[in-house]
């Protein structure tokens, strides 16, 4: 423990000299020049537009926000404003002391091809330092076929390199070999511990209430934190501020509606999104009379408004609850839903320091009731966190931003309850409630040293502390409980802290070409517990305690970016690889649900990620879209599992390819199409088999032993869009996913042949073959 | 308890919607045949030893003749059992509650050893029928329960048995166990829903009461059964309680029997 302070407090000193030595230089001839870049059309607030000195060569981007800042000397410039789908502006600046300029962007007109306009900001994957990142724009990706239709930014990342899918047809994802509860998904900075209705289907996420999405792919910023593999930002649409506008979609499983309109012409705006699915409609003409009586549906509301207060002040409340209900009559019963809550309010000190500071309140539970003997006895579990952020961004000049800031976010965990009121069988079962703070400051520093070379780096200090009443138990090798320590109100029950490092170096070796490295260290707090393959909403999260330490990341990677062609296709070749440790594993056997003693069932160990990820994207012309293709290993070592050999993960894929491509025909038909190839999962098969009491057993030699055929699967889309009428804009989506019947295994299960059960046999499952859907999209 | 059981089967059930099946060639591993024991106290004890074989190989099972098999009761002199067929070994004798009792099995050079306590026995106090009610994926018939009183204050393992008396065709198929972890104490109904009943059926209801090591070996068993079609994520050998690698288990069970004839 000594070293390790020792360790953190060099790393301390070593950073705070760092920053003292790149202290800026406060040249008394600067004056600084901000504002909020905006669309004219919505007054949405555009992230990441670029602003360019073209004087100077220099410039920068709007925050998440809209908000941007640069400081640089006194003169006369021309000052680009620019975002992707927008016409440029180029104000020419007579700039001697410090002013505020707000701009507003038009998108760019309906005859010229949105994907057509080309910004500055098209080469920010040269510039820019940070690497593993993806930005998408859900308008981007709309065309994109999916299954049934059903528009899903969880599924558009899926097709990125580095990131592959879970199950057939399911929202999970796994980046970079991380599990899927090592991603931190967040809307409006609330994370959302569940992002899957109907089974992991479809995504809690609406695309027509998103704005803008981010997967940072474990090398994210120092304000991020908290996950080892990714960080998933997603930021909600802030509503029209210009006029009140409708838009909407019919589609074979779902319907969503969102209106939007200004609180106060150019103050204050709000918008309501909501999407209700109506699968169970086709139960009704079910034969089985237990389908009739189902409930099977989900829906989702996003609600967000903003008021600008002054030009220095402006609040956001921001809100989202989704649901999903499955009911059989007298059999069963499961709901489950996310709840949360983002109040933001954005204060502009003066023009070169902006702070956000943020209340966040997310929730996620479920309720399970199933039929045991005749009677219904019902299981209530659910997590809240409550979260404080203040974030600061220091615009310094135009070669230093810092930002740096705090949250502590306080958690609930109840895992597990069993209402048996009104039922003489059941007892009634709690299984104990538990808190915990958890906690982060951090400071980060954008650096640029020269024109060619520029660094990222930042420091988060976390923490993580389990407070009282709780009650502790200790296990001996047998699972058997060797103490039981119980704490009150306000004791601490287990601390830990972890200093996370963070770097990202940019070498530029020209306008096109340039090279990365990048080290960050993560340090994850709360784990997720799933023993099936499919994602059940009823996976228990568990948050780090005395018997459960924190995972912790390591991941180094480089990389080499080249765009050619006037920023036409834009490149990269990425590798990387990451350490992992104290993983967990299930133990054999292992009794997760409802189990007091859940962390006696869990095994520990390190895991290795490493691999190479190639990305080609074409952003303009008539034909866009991308080829993303990963070759990687992701390996866990336990010393329960195997004799502490390598294993390989689940999720662990040689190869991994999706293609995506788009194609404008003409102004009214856009056809699109992708494919994906990845090789099988790693899965446990049996490899021998006995007979004990009239069963056959299988023999399993060894863990995620074997692999799961090749997975390969095109689909198929067209959008068909209707010159505009007036106001009255609407499209009609056609799609057919595995277009050509590829029968995917979802599952290989293994049984007794029926006519001969002496004989065993291998079973395919496979789910989804040529699912034709249509949609229809309006907006005015 | 087993509530995710119920769950896996119905979201398999929502999968199938648009699901198919068949049948794939798959290459599995060879393995080296290991020695199987399949001991049980209850009525009487009886072990059977045999060969596992590769996963695909038709199921002949090569007995284990000629081992030599014994059984300690608590710390008494150990017994041999005799070979009433190739690869049977038996001693009628009545497993005692609370009593420990260590086999020890030696073939080929090996020794296989396990110990187990027999469980104190409960019950079925009565049994009753009632229609097959609508939300079962079959219907017309009856289902059949059984009726118990669960001891207060101690952990109980069962295993219920239902099958149609003097039906041969039934191969077992359904391994159904449960704890009173959440019904300690209780008058406890557990419903045989896995198959109906007719009238003038003749039911034989059977229910015992498991030592621990041997639930933990049918659960962790019918755990790699029950997931269907959506697959278990890291399915593992069942959990036993025999050394040096043995597969199968030594288990120690308390019998109660019933028969019910199906009427309206």
């Amino acid at each position: 423990m000594k070293t390790m302070l020792q360790t953190e407090n060099k790393l301390l000193l070593i950073f705070m000299l760092l920053l003292t030595s790149t202290a800026p230089v406060f040249a008394d001839d600067n004056i600084t020049i901000s504002g909020y870049v905006k669309s004219a059309e919505t007054g949405e607030g555009l992230i990441g537009s670029t602003i360019y000195v073209e004087e100077l060569k220099t410039g920068t981007a709007t925050n998440s926000y809209g908000f941007y800042s640069l400081t640089i000397p006194k003169g006369n410039y021309t000052v680009r404003y620019s975002y992707i789908g927008y016409e440029n502006i180029s104000v020419p600046t007579e700039l001697l002391s410090d002013s505020t300029k707000n701009i507003e962007l038009h998108p760019a007109s309906a005859e010229m091809d949105e994907i057509v306009i080309r910004s500055e900001a098209e080469d920010k994957n040269i510039r820019k330092a940070q690497m593993g990142v993806t930005k998408l724009n859900p308008r981007e990706t709309k065309v994109i076929p999916v299954i049934l239709g059903e528009q899903d930014i969880l599924k558009t990342i899926q097709l990125l390199p580095g990131v592959s899918s879970g199950t057939e047809g399911t929202t999970g994802f796994y980046v970079r070999g991380g599990g899927a509860d090592q991603n931190l998904i967040i809307l409006d900075e609330a994370p959302v511990y569940s992002a899957s209705h109907l089974m992991g289907f479809f995504s809690v996420f609406n695309s027509d209430a998103i704005k803008d999405i981010e997967l940072y792919k474990g090398n994210a910023p120092a304000n991020y934190g908290g996950r080892l593999s990714s960080i998933l930002d997603i930021q909600m649409n802030d509503g029209n501020s210009k006029k009140f506008a409708m838009s909407g979609g019919l589609g074979l499983l779902s319907s969503r509606l969102t209106l939007e309109s200004p609180i106060k012409k150019d103050k204050g705006s709000f918008i309501i999104s909501g999407r209700r699915s109506y699968a169970d409609m086709f139960l009704i003409f079910s034969k089985n009379r237990t389908r009739q009586k189902t409930d099977l549906y989900f829906y989702d509301l996003n609600a967000k408004a903003n008021y600008k207060i002054n030009d220095n002040n402006r609040i956001y409340l921001s809100g989202y609850f989704g649901r999903d209900v499955f009911n059989i009559e007298d059999l069963f019963a499961l709901k489950w839903g996310n709840k949360t809550g983002t109040f933001r309010w954005n204060h502009v000190f003066n023009n070169r320091l902006f702070l956000n500071s943020s209340l966040i309140y997310s929730n996620y539970d479920y309720g399970f009731g199933y039929n045991f003997s005749n009677n219904m006895i019902y299981i209530q579990s659910d997590i809240r966190d409550l979260n404080w952020k203040e974030d600061f961004q220091y615009y310094i000049n135009t070669n230093n931003t810092l930002k740096f800031g705090f949250n502590a976010i306080y958690h609930t965990y109840s895992p597990g309850e069993i209402d048996a009121e009104n039922n003489d069988v059941f007892n009634s079962v709690f299984m104990g409630q538990k808190q915990a703070f958890e906690g982060a400051a951090y400071i980060s520093h954008e650096l640029n040293i020269s024109d060619h070379f520029n660094v990222t780096y930042g420091l988060r200090y976390s923490g993580f502390m389990a407070v009282g009443p709780d009650t502790v138990f200790t296990y001996n090798a047998a699972d058997e409980i060797t103490n039981t320590e119980f704490f009150s109100q306000g004791d601490i029950v287990q601390k830990y802290t972890a200093l996370e490092p963070r770097a990202t170096f940019n070498f530029m070796l020209n306008k096109q070409n340039s090279v990365k490295f990048s080290y960050a260290r993560n340090t994850q707090y709360v784990h997720l517990l799933s023993n099936s393959s499919a994602s059940l909403p009823t996976d228990v999260w568990i948050p780090s305690s005395k018997n459960v330490k924190p995972e912790i990341a390591d991941q180094l990677a480089a990389g080499f970016f080249r765009n050619f062609n006037k920023n036409m296709f834009e490149t990269s070749v990425e590798v990387y690889y990451k350490s992992l440790k104290n993983q967990i594993d299930y133990q054999n056997g292992a009794e997760i649900l409802l189990n007091k003693n859940v962390e006696s069932q869990l095994v520990f160990g390190k895991g290795r990620a490493y691999g190479a990820e190639l990305y080609i994207k074409k952003r303009t012309g008539k034909l866009t879209g991308w080829l993303g293709y990963t070759l990687s290993r992701t390996e866990k070592s336990m010393p329960a599992i195997d004799n502490d050999d390598w294993f390989p993960a689940k999720q662990d894929r040689t190869h991994d390819i999706s293609v995506v491509a788009m194609y404008q025909l003409n102004e009214k038909w856009n056809v699109s199409g992708n494919w994906v190839f990845n090789t099988g999962n790693a899965v446990t098969f049996p490899s021998g088999k006995y007979r004990v009491d009239g069963f056959t057993v299988p023999v399993y030699t060894k863990r995620n032993g074997y692999r799961m055929p090749d997975y390969h699967r095109l689909d198929v889309g067209a959008t068909y869009t209707p010159k505009k009428k007036r106001r009255f804009e609407s499209s009609w989506n056609f799609s057919i996913y595995n277009a050509y019947g590829r029968r995917n295994a979802f599952s290989i299960t293994f049984r007794e042949n029926e006519n001969n059960p002496a004989q065993t046999e291998a079973v395919r499952l496979s789910l989804f073959q040529m699912i034709p859907s249509v949609t229809y999209n309006f907006k005015f | 308890m087993k509530p995710i059981k119920k769950l896996t089967v119905i979201f398999s059930l929502i999968v199938l919607i648009s699901a198919c099946q068949d049948v794939i060639e798959i290459d599995l591993d060879s393995i080296d045949p290991k020695w199987v024991i399949d001991a049980t106290v209850s009525d009487s004890i009886v072990v059977k030893v045999s060969k596992s074989t590769d996963y695909f190989e038709p199921g002949n099972y090569l007995p284990g003749s000629g081992a030599v098999v014994t059984v300690t009761e608590n710390s008494g002199n150990p017994v041999l059992l005799e070979e009433t067929s190739p690869g049977t070994y038996i001693i009628n004798s009545m497993g005692m509650e609370g009593v420990g009792y260590i086999l020890n099995v030696e073939i080929e050079g090996e020794n296989y050893t396990g110990s187990v306590e027999m469980p104190h026995k409960v019950g079925i106090d009565s049994t009753s029928t009632e229609p097959t009610p609508d939300y079962m994926e079959f219907s017309g018939g009856y289902l059949v329960s059984a009726h118990l009183s669960d001891p207060a204050a101690t952990k109980n393992y069962y295993r219920l048995k239902v099958s149609k008396m003097n039906d041969s065709t039934n191969q077992e198929k359904v391994l159904y166990v449960f704890d009173d972890a959440f019904v300690d104490g209780n008058k406890i109904s557990m419903q045989w829903d896995n198959e109906q009943f007719f009238e003038q059926d003749t039911v034989v209801i059977e229910l015992q009461t498991l030592a621990k090591s041997t639930y933990d070996y049918y659960r962790t068993l019918s755990s790699l059964f029950e997931d269907g079609m959506i697959g278990n994520a890291s399915p593992s050998n069942p959990i036993t309680n025999l050394s040096n690698g043995a597969l199968g288990y030594f288990g120690a069970y308390t019998i109660s029997r019933d028969t019910l004839i199906i009427s309206k």
